[in-house]
């Protein structure tokens, strides 16, 4: 019977690891039509609205982790390669999802569209709108 | 409580084996039971109100209708949130009772059984390093789940018309409907989500209306 009401009772545990949801963005460049990821050289990354924070301070990075903004519907970062500044702005929905008992709720978001300026940057390409608290390959950036 | 269960699962399981033998006497009447299991175990959780019943009558000389409805009201807090869980829950199918001395029975049976739960985030806070708290509700979804049941059951009358019984459970689900944002974490009736078959164990008290 003990057992049994072992069983019946939750187990209060603690949370060793909360995901954050972020866009991951990874680099590319089109070279005679074929595309390659590329390291980029003196990035610097932060969100408008949080210029403040530097998500990266002039990195040498693959791959960007975006977290957006859960209590507004658009989200719009600043891409510095070197001293040249490009702008990339998201539209999109937050939704909680329950991650576990221990941890409580995370949130995933849904990109609807997205806008970006073309100083550094050739293009975009949005492979999977869904950011979930997964580490999913989610945007491509064409240099 | 420990002891008290021992002694009634002793008594319920030797009673019956002890009993003087007599000739079978179908008497007829309505049994109207309250589980005590899902009252303890609520009771003990602290988490909301749990109320099972369960009502059985004899249609033929071995057989018995057998109907069970319950009722679940769970709340549980966690990190930043607080989610509940309302549902009620429907069992029905038939027993054969192979053993046929005084008013007791031990019992097969099957049941078919039907769960309609709703659940909701009703204080959900994410924190977020850089853009601060988000502070919503998740609204909720109507949610369900089907799932059949073999049972061995086992009453023995007390005293006049008062009978203590138990019964344990074998379920296979059917059919379920869940929200692909929340998990859930106990289909009231089954038992643990996710489990394709789970084993139960209900402990009752009976009170029977003689025709």
């Amino acid at each position: 019977m003990i057992v049994l009401l072992a069983l019946f009772s939750s187990c209060e545990n603690e949370c060793f690891h909360k995901p954050l949801s972020m866009l991951n963005a990874d680099f590319f460049t089109i070279d005679e039509g074929e595309e390659g990821e590329v390291t980029v050289d003196d990035v610097s990354v932060f969100a408008i609205g949080r210029e403040d924070t530097l998500l990266y301070d002039s990195a040498s990075v693959r791959r960007i982790s975006m977290p957006l903004d859960p209590n507004s519907d658009i989200t719009a970062f600043v891409l510095l390669f070197g001293d040249i500044a490009d702008t990339l702005t998201f539209h999109h929905t937050a939704a909680p999802y329950f991650y576990s008992y221990e941890c409580g709720f995370v949130l995933h978001f849904d990109v609807s569209s997205f806008e970006h300026t073309t100083n550094i940057i050739d293009s975009l390409k949005l492979e999977r709108p869904e950011i979930t608290h997964k580490y999913e390959k989610h945007l491509k950036i064409y240099l | 409580m420990r002891n008290t269960l021992k002694y009634i699962f002793s008594v319920l399981l030797l009673f019956p084996v002890a009993a003087f033998c007599q000739p079978a006497e179908l008497s007829r009447g309505l049994r109207i039971g309250f589980d005590l299991s899902s009252a303890a175990i609520s009771a003990i959780e602290g988490e909301g109100v749990e109320a099972g019943f369960t009502a059985d009558m004899n249609f033929k000389e071995s057989y018995f209708a057998v109907a069970d409805l319950g009722y679940v009201n769970r709340v549980k807090k966690g990190p930043g949130y607080e989610i509940s869980q309302d549902a009620l829950y429907f069992r029905a199918g038939a027993d054969y009772n192979f053993y046929e001395r005084d008013n007791d029975v031990i019992a097969f049976g099957l049941r078919y059984g039907l769960s309609t739960f709703r659940h909701k985030g009703d204080k959900v806070v994410v924190e977020n390093p850089l853009w601060g708290n988000y502070t919503g509700e998740m609204s909720g979804n109507n949610l369900g789940a089907q799932w059949i049941e073999a049972v061995f059951s086992l009453k023995t009358e007390l005293s006049g018309n008062i009978f203590l019984g138990w019964s344990l459970r074998g379920k296979v689900m059917l059919s379920s409907k869940s929200d692909e944002n929340m998990e859930e974490w106990h289909i009231p009736g089954y038992g643990m989500s996710g489990n394709p078959s789970t084993l139960g164990v209900n402990f009752y008290i009976f009170y029977r209306i003689p025709f």
